[in-house]
């Protein structure tokens, strides 16, 4: 499950993510950062299901942390895309293959949010959700 | 072995055998060459790839009164002006004066064909003959007198796969590579190839008629930087864009590249001899290319190593002893759909094999542009 953590100036004086591994022991991933001087915001993945996830959501809670659980990463719209290929090889984490009929699969939870194939595509059919 | 009158007399028949060329490239594999000529007529291709020199010659008609057109934009896409006072040619890489890379020639054509109303204006200088300096309008396609597409190359017989050698990624026309040989990008159709199932070029020429954006078109010569001794042949094709479809002809963009269009294109191959058929039945393994450094940036790109399509269509290639994803940039989905809706217009006797009237020549040469003044290169 990818997360999206937006922090407030006053939290940024603590490690807090690292307190969140520590303490859940979940081995989470940053994919995205952008701080400023108001606040910060991060996607992050946290390789978790279930009462885990819960438990990591309510551990970055505790740190006064806003969570958005990120459900869709990007949207495909496959009524409109020629199963070129474009967007397949790109892709650093192997989230999008072409089946043996040369249509275009999109692996959601190995996403890492690059957007290399948002450019990558010729004919503009992959946009971030 | 059997003349084009024969075939087209089974095709009226409903008797002639068709099959595509990936069909028949299997069914060699289990009859041998000689017995799969004799049973089948026609071997069908088809390619779906990005191909840059693409346009079309439009006719707006004369405005009352009549203007000379200097200067002519299409949905902001400046069209090609030095010719007849409402000719105009609008070619893929073309792109808009406000959308730059996003919109270019070739979704004017995909909107044209898709009947979208498009805006169009011009200017002129005025004539005492055509007295209108400007105009501001909209057109559809069935406003125009004539829309033909005219591609001056198409249909490669085979191209060059792309990888990247430097440290940063790259923005091609072969699409995104990443640095360090993080991937592989190819086009060309393969077994499917037009070009490559009659790699002798027996029958392909001015005249043949063939399946061009979802309509009917004709091949009309060798295309530009033709260069058949080294399997990079091309063709010229032409065909009346207002029988055309949007699904078959697509802009494009190729990010920090340009505009160009996807042109759906597939040939009919009669199998006239042995020779025709021992070409149509080639398989992906037997089809090879290189693949290229495009991080070098010059027209000599080094070599990284010979690669068949088999190797190239499996998804991975081996690269100084690492496995490296590949993906295709032209789509084999719609290159094979192609292959099969020329089959069909076969089988249903829609469409009839055309005799060239001169075949494309299989050499010709292949001329750099020599630079004769000493000047510094700017990047």
């Amino acid at each position: 499950m990818k997360l999206r953590l937006t922090y407030k100036s006053e939290e940024t004086d603590r490690p807090v993510l690292a307190n969140t591994i520590i303490r859940t022991g979940v081995p989470i991933n940053i994919l995205e950062a952008h701080v400023t001087p108001e606040s910060g915001q991060m996607i992050v993945d946290v390789p978790v299901d279930n009462r885990k996830l819960k438990e990591v959501i309510a551990a970055f809670e505790t740190e006064g942390v806003k969570v958005q659980e990120i459900v869709s990463t990007l949207t495909f719209d496959f009524a409109n895309c020629t199963s070129c290929g474009a967007c397949v090889s790109p892709c650093p984490t192997s989230a999008i293959i072409q089946k043996p009929d040369w249509t275009i699969e999109f692996d959601e939870k190995k996403c890492i949010r690059c957007k290399v194939c948002v450019d990558a595509c010729p004919v503009r059919v992959i946009s971030v959700s | 072995m059997r003349s084009y009158e024969e075939i087209n007399a089974k095709i009226k028949k409903g008797d002639a055998v068709v099959m595509s060329a990936d069909e028949f490239a299997e069914y060699v594999k289990s009859h041998g060459v000689s017995a799969a000529a004799r049973e089948v007529d026609v071997v069908t291709t088809g390619t779906f790839g990005a191909m840059c020199s693409s346009g079309a010659f439009l006719n707006f008609g004369h405005s009352e009164p009549p203007i000379k057109m200097l200067h002519c934009l299409l949905n902001d896409v400046p069209v090609y002006r030095g010719l007849a006072a409402v000719d105009g040619y609008i070619g893929a890489t073309a792109m808009s004066q406000s959308l730059g890379f996003e919109y270019g020639g070739g979704h004017v054509i995909e909107d044209l064909v898709s009947h979208h109303e498009i805006e169009l204006r011009a200017d002129a200088y005025g004539t005492d003959c055509y007295p209108r300096k400007n105009i501001e309008t909209t057109v559809t396609i069935d406003d125009l007198n004539q829309a033909i597409l005219l591609n001056p190359r198409n249909a490669y017989e085979r191209y060059n796969a792309a990888t990247n050698g430097t440290d940063r990624a790259i923005y091609t026309y072969m699409g995104t590579l990443l640095p360090r040989y993080g991937n592989v990008t190819y086009s060309g159709a393969g077994e499917l190839s037009p070009l490559y199932k009659d790699k002798n070029f027996e029958t392909i020429g001015l005249g043949t008629r063939i399946f061009l954006g979802g309509g009917v078109g004709y091949v009309i010569g060798e295309g530009t930087q033709h260069f058949p001794q080294q399997q990079f042949a091309t063709i010229m094709v032409r065909g009346d864009l207002k029988q055309m479809m949007p699904n078959y002809l697509r802009g494009a963009t190729f990010h920090k590249y340009g505009t160009t269009l996807y042109v759906g294109l597939g040939i009919p191959i009669p199998i006239i001899n042995e020779r025709v058929a021992e070409s149509a039945a080639l398989p992906d393994d037997q089809i090879t290319t290189s693949i290229l450094d495009y991080g070098v940036p010059s027209r000599a790109r080094p070599v990284i190593r010979k690669v068949s399509y088999e190797e190239l269509k499996s998804g991975k290639v081996r690269i100084n002893d690492e496995s490296v994803r590949t993906s295709p940039l032209s789509s084999f989905k719609h290159a094979k759909e192609i292959a099969q809706t020329l089959k069909n217009w076969i089988e249903e006797k829609r469409f009839l094999l055309t005799r060239s009237v001169e075949l494309i020549p299989n050499h010709r040469e292949f001329r750099p542009l020599e630079i004769r003044k000493t000047q510094e290169v700017a990047r």
